[in-house]
C-alpha cells in the first residue's frame, strides 16, 4: 500500500511538473488581455527556405515593370489611332471614345468591388466593416468610380464593346492593320500575364513575412533585391 | 490489476485528458469562430476613411461638416473603448441577437432579455455613450442633408459624394443595431 501511495505521490509530481508551464502560459495570456497567442511553432515545422527567393522576387518583380512599359507603349500607339477612327466614324468629340474605354476599364475594376458589395451584410457590424475596406482600398487607389452605379457602367462597358468592334475592322483595312492588331493582342496578353501573376505576388509577399526570420534570406534581399516600390 | 493501480491509471488519464483540451482549446476557438467585429472597428474603419475622403471634398461647408462627424466619431468611440464596454456590448448584444432569432419568445427568455438590456444600461451609467449616439446620428442627418444641396462641379465630386453618403448610410445601419 505504501507503495502504491508512493507511486502515486511521484505520478501527481509529474503531472503537475508537465502541466505547470501550461499554465503559467494561460495566466500569462490572462494578465495581457489578450487572446491566446499561438504556441511557438516547432523548428521542425518551419517550411524550408527557398533557394532563390530573392531571384524569384526579383524576376517577376522585372517581368511585371517590362510588361507595365510595354503596355503603355503600345497604348500610346494605338489608342490615338483607335480614337481618330472613332472620332471620324461616330463623330465622337476629342476624348469621348477614351473617356468610353475607360469606363469600361472601370467597370471590371469595379467589378470586384460590386461582387463584395453584393455579398456584403450591410446589417452586420463584420459586413460593413469589408465595406470600409474594400471602398478604403479603392479610395487609395484613386478609384472613386467604384461608388457608381453598375448598371450605368456595364451600359457603357456594352455600348464601348460594339463601337471598339467597328474600330478594330477599320483599323484592319489599313495598310497596316495587320501591324497594328499584333500589338493589340499583345497588350491584352500582357494584361492576362500581369493579371495572372498578381495572385503569385501577393502569395509571395505573405511568404516574405515568413522568411524575414531567416538571416541568409535578408542577406540574399539586401544584396540581390532592388528597394520596394 | 489492483484497485491502486486501476485509480492510478483512471487518474492518469481524466489529467492527460484536461490537458489536451486545454492545450487544443485555442486552436479549436480560431478555427470554428472567424474574427469577430466589435462596433469599435467599424467606427475606426469609418473615421479612417471620411479623413481620407475629406481630404478629397473642395466644398467648405461640406469639408466642416465631415471635420464635426468625425470628430462625433472618435468621442463615440472614446466612451465605447471605455472600460472595456465595446467587448462587453459586443457580447450582450450578440446573446440579444441570438434570442430574437429564435421562433417564439418564451417567459423565460423575455426575462433573460431585460437581463441583457440591464446589462447593456450599466455599461453607460452615465448616459455618455447614449448622448454621443444621439450627437451622431444628428451630425449624420445634418452632413446628409447638406450632401443633397450641394451641387458637384465635375464627376469625380460625384463620385466623391457619392462614396460619403453610402458611408453615412452603413454607419447608420451600425449605429441603429446599438438599442440601449
Amino acid at each position: 500500500m505504501s507503495l502504491q501511495n508512493k507511486q502515486l505521490r511521484v505520478l501527481v509530481c509529474c503531472l503537475a511538473l508537465l502541466a505547470a508551464p501550461q499554465l503559467r502560459a494561460q495566466e500569462t495570456a490572462t494578465e495581457g488581455a489578450a487572446p491566446a497567442p499561438a504556441a511557438e511553432t516547432p523548428p521542425a515545422a518551419k517550411p524550408k527556405q527557398p533557394a532563390n527567393a530573392g531571384q524569384m522576387l526579383t524576376q517577376m518583380r522585372e517581368e511585371e515593370t517590362r510588361a507595365k512599359a510595354r503596355i503603355r507603349e503600345i497604348e500610346s500607339i494605338v489608342f490615338p489611332i483607335q480614337d481618330e477612327i472613332a472620332q471620324k466614324q461616330f463623330f465622337f468629340g476629342q476624348g469621348e471614345f477614351a473617356f468610353l474605354r475607360m469606363q469600361t476599364e472601370s467597370g471590371k475594376t469595379s467589378a470586384k468591388f460590386f461582387e463584395a458589395q453584393a455579398r456584403i451584410d450591410q446589417d452586420s457590424w463584420a459586413g460593413v466593416a469589408d465595406a470600409f475596406d474594400i471602398a478604403y482600398e479603392a479610395l487609395r487607389e484613386g478609384k472613386l468610380w467604384v461608388g457608381r452605379e453598375q448598371s450605368l457602367i456595364a451600359e457603357d462597358a456594352a455600348l464601348f464593346a460594339d463601337l471598339n468592334a467597328k474600330v478594330m475592322a477599320a483599323i484592319q483595312s489599313r495598310p497596316d492593320g495587320a501591324k497594328i492588331m499584333a500589338m493589340i493582342e499583345e497588350r491584352d496578353r500582357l494584361m492576362n500575364q500581369s493579371k495572372s501573376s498578381a495572385p503569385m505576388l501577393k502569395y509571395l509577399s505573405e511568404r516574405r513575412q515568413w522568411w524575414k526570420g531567416y538571416p541568409e534570406y535578408m542577406q540574399a534581399v539586401q544584396q540581390k533585391t532592388p528597394p520596394a516600390r | 490489476m489492483n484497485t491502486g493501480t486501476t485509480r492510478i491509471c483512471r487518474f492518469t488519464a481524466v489529467v492527460a485528458a484536461l490537458f489536451l483540451v486545454s492545450a487544443t482549446a485555442p486552436y479549436v476557438r480560431a478555427q470554428t469562430h472567424p474574427t469577430e467585429v466589435k462596433f469599435g472597428e467599424v467606427t475606426e474603419k469609418f473615421v479612417r476613411n471620411m479623413k481620407l475622403l475629406r481630404t478629397m471634398t473642395e466644398n467648405a461647408d461640406l469639408g466642416h461638416m465631415i471635420d464635426v462627424v468625425v470628430k462625433k466619431a472618435e468621442d463615440l468611440q472614446s466612451f465605447n473603448s471605455d472600460k472595456n464596454a465595446d467587448e462587453k456590448r459586443f457580447r450582450i448584444m450578440k446573446q440579444m441577437e441570438t434570442m430574437l432569432k429564435r421562433e417564439g419568445i418564451q417567459e423565460s427568455d423575455q426575462k433573460r432579455l431585460e437581463k441583457l438590456q440591464t446589462e447593456l444600461r450599466e455599461l453607460d451609467p452615465n448616459g455618455s455613450f447614449q448622448k454621443a449616439r444621439s450627437e451622431m446620428n444628428r451630425s449624420i442627418s445634418e452632413l446628409q442633408n447638406l450632401l443633397g444641396q450641394v451641387h458637384s462641379p465635375d464627376s469625380r465630386s460625384d463620385d466623391v459624394l457619392r462614396l460619403i453618403r453610402m458611408h453615412l448610410s452603413f454607419y447608420s445601419r451600425c449605429l441603429s443595431k446599438i438599442n440601449n
